[in-house]
């Protein structure tokens, strides 16, 4: 990784929540390079869309990021004013297609408004020269260019996904973050949308990270895999070892638990007790009331992440028990 | 059957009410409605003859008109005389045709009574006896004000009286206090009209105590003599009027406002809450009913509430009030008939959604009839959402209703906050300056009003989670 | 937009016969009640005939019982009570719906006439003027303090504002304005008490003679309504906030103005207008009533005078007039959420409240 397009380091971020400080991301560090892309994946509620939106720093209130930096093309946005973040990250250097299940479009604004909006701020594009660059790019994803000028509830679930992928790739920005893209939508469509970000990926060379609580989907797409667990990485590194090799007992039992194309798995696991809440997690290893192999050590110190067969695995037996 | 669910009705009752505990605002709303109930319950007891007696003035003529709440004298500067009652003379004594009452009056404060008033009862045989009543001033000196000759009615051994005598009441009076006091005048006198009489009469005795008076304080002796033959006192009462009165003042026409707003607080609620029950009973009717059949009969049932929400209240109120009478009773059956249609829409949403629920299907494969599965099921589950609607609708009726009053509309029978305000507006109050006759029956309206929105608020935040905030 | 087209036509037609249903309950309770002063009005016209005329007055007894009769005939013809109930009732509403509205018992418009509609005419402007006015400053003032509470939810402005909100609502309109008398008209003396007599003056000197009479009653309405008005615009603003394209907007990296002026006032627009424009409905009664607190010659104080002289064809125009502005007020707020709302087609009243 000589000069990796996006540099993360110790990413931490907490929601100041009446409850308490809500640990939704603790301490994550990655890096990626051009045209490789990331796939994370975890339960839900274990800090995937937290990790998103904190890298482009703009984590829902009371969320704030507390520690750490996002170096991206020489500047760490997290540093950066808010008026800075809007002006040089957001959608510039990192975009975001967004979860499928999410009205994503505003309602009262035609499709070309929406699109063109990007341009105007970030590079004063206007009229028919915008709305050309923007239908250039319904055409890449597959649309016609009349949606330019429809509402949005007069589209699919499908198109609405292929404009929003549409608008995020009109910046040509380092990064495409993917947050669950194909949620709610129906299987046709899924793979539909798939096959068009893997295709955009091959063609553009654009690096991507892509989260998904559906880990068979991220074999397809992503070359690195980082598998979180409450806030916490709990293993990174190259995806196909990963998949067939895991190191972390979570990983372990993650794979698991979902049904496999290559291999023969008798039953599907299911893994016992609960996420934890993150306001109070447990001490030591966060998974250890979970985890069939947990001993002493693993409540009281934190595993620190470990070089184990070219991953980073945190835990205190990262290979030997798996 | 029936008493489970009237036990599952009372058990989602508590439920609601634990969580409902915990809204401030719903819990200080509760409790101001609470506390309007009971005084209302309580209105015929704590000021009886109240609103029957409101327009007739000798109900009243022996308050003082226009006084403020006694607890101004705590914001002001000057302190006023509070209002007293005396029922027994300090000294009586009689001697041959002269019976003489001696009452005492301990004058501390910077203004004296308004004015004092006796009722002197009694009896006499055959001569007509007068009443003579004079002020006699710490300093001594005394001033003879008021006579009255009594004229008495005929009984079976002579005659009986009842008289009431204002002491400074008439013009005689006021030209005998500035009679008194022009002697001290040294620069030039203002007219008798223009005095105020009984500040200059508790003045002391120096240059200005017709214009500049500064109150003398101290002792005054009230003497009042009952001359005649064969003349008997049975019974006397003495009342100094106050500058001050009670716990809310005094109307232009000497009404006490407190007792009004009692009067208030009980028909606010009784219009309040007929019209609120009234309108969640058909809301609930015609809403379930359109939710649970659907199709057409929804269709139609929807159109016709669109018209009746077109339909304004105000001028079928002001008209029906103009034409057909000016009874409350009529306000409230107006009002149920117009104002149920916003509550219908949402309790039809409701229903629509609730209808879905397996359990209305599984009554109806069971056979229970369309009337019976909107009365089991569907409203009891509704009740919640009604209740909130019902609150809001509170303030809105008694807003309506008071205004009606101030258009001169009001029911002249009852007395109510409107009646009130209406009254304090016909007679000036504001640009007079009576801010509590103005102030406190609007505070009445205010305070339900904010009560009944602020407990259907936080009814309508638990039942309806994704109104609350954050 | 045929459909929209369609559905115009529908809603007008609804809104016709709403009008027509409330004509028709006005009219009944009219002339239910009206028949007996009727009759007691043509007897005093006829006596009153006959006490200015010495012609009548040398017929004999026989004679001028006779011409009375025929007389009283006539004028029953003439005021349609030959006619049955319903027929008359019929008849007065389709007169009052051609705003035929015969006229007053006694009172009269500037110019003498006694016609219900010249005397409504020469007040409506005032009434107007005032409500407007008002209704533009609390849209406005309610949209702005909203946005700006909406926009920090749990902040300081926004609790003072659902507190404020709730207790300016549960107060009458009127009884802020007998408050606003007592203390700036009565206690600190900046403004009249009343709004009459109306300045005599011309040019801008009437202007500014007028507004100082409006200010009281302008400000009254304002201080009553724009508190609910922007605790409601930040109920619905705060949902917009919520939803998943302002956070999408926001990603895109729009500068924060444009995605509160634009993406969420643009969507909050169709209910906050709709709203707006019901709670201005709301708000003609209690506007009416303030009239006749300060005094304000519009149809408000109109309708006190008329109700206390008991010049019931006056009454009854204005509440015509009252009604017919709430129920076309009502169905343009109705069209215009359609209009605004590119996701319904038709402007729908199921979407609102």
């Amino acid at each position: 990784m000589a000069n990796p397009v996006l540099d993360v380091r110790n990413l931490t971020t907490h929601y100041f929540t009446r409850k308490g400080e809500v640990q939704a991301l603790d301490d994550a560090s990655f890096g990626l390079d051009k045209g490789e892309s990331l796939g994370v994946a975890g339960e839900s509620g274990c800090g995937k869309s937290t990790m998103a939106f904190s890298l482009i720093n703009q984590v829902q209130p009371p969320g704030r990021v507390v520690e750490g930096e996002v170096n991206i093309d020489g500047i760490n946005s997290v540093q950066l004013s808010e008026t800075e973040t809007r002006k040089k990250v957001r959608w510039k250097r990192i975009s975001m297609v967004f979860q499928g299940a999410m009205d994503i479009l505003t309602p009262v604004y035609t499709v070309g408004h929406q699109m063109k909006e990007p341009l105007h701020y970030h590079q004063g594009i206007t009229g028919d020269e915008a709305r050309e660059k923007c239908e250039k790019y319904l055409g890449e994803v597959g649309l016609d260019r009349e949606i330019f000028t429809r509402y949005p509830h007069e589209l699919s679930g499908g198109q609405k996904q292929r404009v929003i992928i549409a608008t995020s790739l009109l910046l040509e920005p380092a990064v495409l973050i993917a947050d669950e893209p194909t949620t709610s939508l129906d299987v046709v469509v899924e793979a539909q949308i798939m096959n068009l970000l893997k295709r955009l990926k091959k063609e553009l060379g654009i690096s991507m990270i892509f989260i998904t609580h559906d880990l068979s989907i991220l074999s397809e797409v992503s070359n690195k895999l980082s598998i979180m667990y409450a806030g916490k990485f709990a293993e990174l590194g190259d995806a196909e070892r990963i998949y067939n090799n895991p190191k972390h007992p979570y990983t372990e039992k993650l794979l698991a638990s979902i049904p496999r194309l290559h291999k023969d798995v008798k039953r599907l696991e299911r893994i016992p007790g609960a996420p934890p809440n993150l306001v109070d997690p447990p001490s030591g290893c966060r998974f250890h009331p979970r985890c069939p192999y947990a001993e002493k050590v693993c409540q009281e110190e934190e595993p620190e992440p470990r070089g184990v067969e070219g991953r980073k695995v945190a835990c205190h037996f990262a290979g030997e028990v798996t | 059957m029936i008493r489970r669910k009237l036990k599952d009705l009372i058990r989602g009752f508590f439920v609601v009410f634990r969580e409902y505990r915990g809204e401030t605002t719903g819990m200080i709303g509760l409790s101001l409605i609470i506390s309007m109930i009971i005084l209302a319950l309580l209105a015929p007891s704590l000021a009886p003859e109240t609103n029957q007696k409101w327009d007739n003035v000798d109900r009243w003529r022996d308050l003082p008109g226009g006084a403020p709440p006694f607890w101004m004298n705590y914001f002001s500067s000057t302190s006023k005389a509070r209002h007293q009652v005396k029922n027994e003379p300090d000294s009586l004594s009689s001697e041959s045709v002269i019976t003489t009452l001696v009452y005492n009056y301990q004058f501390d404060s910077d203004l004296p009574p308004k004015d004092i008033i006796f009722y002197v009862k009694g009896k006499y045989t055959s001569d007509r006896p007068t009443l003579i009543a004079s002020l006699i001033r710490p300093g001594g000196e005394k001033v003879q004000l008021a006579t009255r000759d009594i004229q008495g009615t005929e009984g079976e051994d002579g005659y009986t009286f009842e008289t009431r005598l204002t002491m400074f009441g008439g013009s005689q009076q006021r030209t005998k206090v500035h009679r008194f006091a022009k002697e001290y005048e040294e620069g030039s006198t203002p007219d008798p009209s223009e005095i105020d009489v009984t500040r200059t009469a508790f003045a002391k005795a120096q240059d200005g105590m017709l214009s500049r008076t500064e109150p003398l304080n101290g002792e005054y002796k009230i003497e009042l003599l009952l001359v005649g033959p064969g003349t008997e006192l049975t019974n006397s009462r003495a009342i100094f009027t106050g500058r001050v009165y009670g716990l809310m003042g005094t109307d232009g026409t000497g009404h006490n406002i407190a007792r009004g707003w009692i009067w208030g607080a009980r028909y606010g609620l009784i219009l309040g809450l007929s019209v609120a029950a009234g309108t969640v009973i058909i809301a609930l009717i015609f809403g379930m009913t359109s939710a649970y059949y659907g199709g057409w009969v929804d269709e139609l049932m929807q159109r016709l509430n669109e018209i009746v929400m077109g339909i304004p209240t105000l001028p079928i109120l002001v008209v029906v009030a103009t034409l057909w009478g000016r009874s409350i009773w009529f306000v409230i059956f107006i009002m149920t008939l117009l104002y149920w249609r916003g509550i219908a829409k949402t309790i039809r949403a409701r229903g629509l959604q609730i209808r879905q629920n397996t359990y209305v299907e599984a009554g109806e494969a069971l056979g229970a009839s369309g009337a019976r599965i909107i009365r089991g099921h569907m409203i009891p589950q509704m009740l919640p959402y009604a209740f909130a609607e019902a609150a809001l609708m509170v303030p809105m009726a008694i807003i309506a209703a008071a205004g009606l009053h101030v258009l001169g509309l009001g029911d002249p029978t009852v007395v109510t906050w409107g009646t009130m305000l209406s009254e304090a507006n016909s007679a000036g109050a504001t640009i007079r300056g009576m801010w509590w006759w103005v102030l406190l029956p609007g505070l009445g309206i205010t305070l339900l009003g904010f009560g009944f929105i602020s407990a259907g608020m936080a009814v309508e935040r638990i039942v309806n989670p994704k109104m609350k905030q954050e | 937009m045929p459909a929209r087209v369609k559905y115009l036509v529908f809603r007008t037609f609804q809104a016709l016969i709403t009008l027509g249903i409330v004509v028709l309950i006005l009219s009944s309770l009219f002339n239910s009640m009206s028949e007996e002063q009727l009759q007691t009005r043509i007897r005093q016209t006829v006596t009153a005939r006959v006490r200015n005329s010495t012609e009548l007055q040398q017929l004999s007894d026989e004679e001028l019982k006779e011409w009375r009769e025929n007389e009283i005939g006539k004028l029953r013809d003439r005021w349609g009570l030959d006619q049955p109930v319903w027929q008359r009732i019929f008849m007065d509403a389709w007169d009052r719906m051609k705003l035929d509205f015969g006229q007053s018992y006694m009172m009269t418009a500037p110019g003498g006439s006694r016609q219900v509609m010249d005397i409504i005419l020469s007040r409506l402007p005032r009434t107007i003027l005032l409500f407007t006015t008002a209704a533009v400053i609390y849209v406005l003032l309610g949209l702005i303090v909203g946005l700006k509470a909406a926009q920090v939810a749990g902040g300081k402005l926004d609790r003072f504002l659902s507190i404020f909100g709730m207790t300016s609502s549960s107060m009458p309109m009127w009884w802020l304005g007998m408050l606003a008398i007592l203390i700036f008209a009565y206690q600190l003396g900046w403004f009249p008490s009343t709004a009459l007599p109306l300045p005599q003056t011309t040019g801008l000197d009437y202007y500014l003679g007028v507004l100082y009479r409006l200010a009281l009653p302008l400000g009254t309405i304002v201080f009553n309504i724009f508190g609910a008005r922007a605790w409601v615009t930040r109920n619905i603003v705060t949902d917009v906030l919520q939803d998943d394209y302002i956070m999408a907007a926001r990603a895109k990296g729009i500068p924060e103005r444009k995605v509160i002026y634009g993406h969420t006032l643009r969507t909050a627009a169709p209910p906050v207008v709709t709203s707006a424009l019901l709670s201005l409905l709301m708000s003609i009664g209690g506007a009416m009533i303030t009239e006749v607190i300060f005094n304000w010659p519009g149809i408000g104080l109109l309708t006190r005078v008329a109700i206390l002289q008991g010049d019931i064809p006056v009454v009854m125009g204005v509440m015509f007039i009252t009604s017919a502005i709430y129920i076309f007020g009502y169905l343009v707020a109705d069209l215009l959420y359609g209009l605004l709302d590119p996701r319904v087609e038709v402007g729908t009243s199921q979407s609102m409240r």
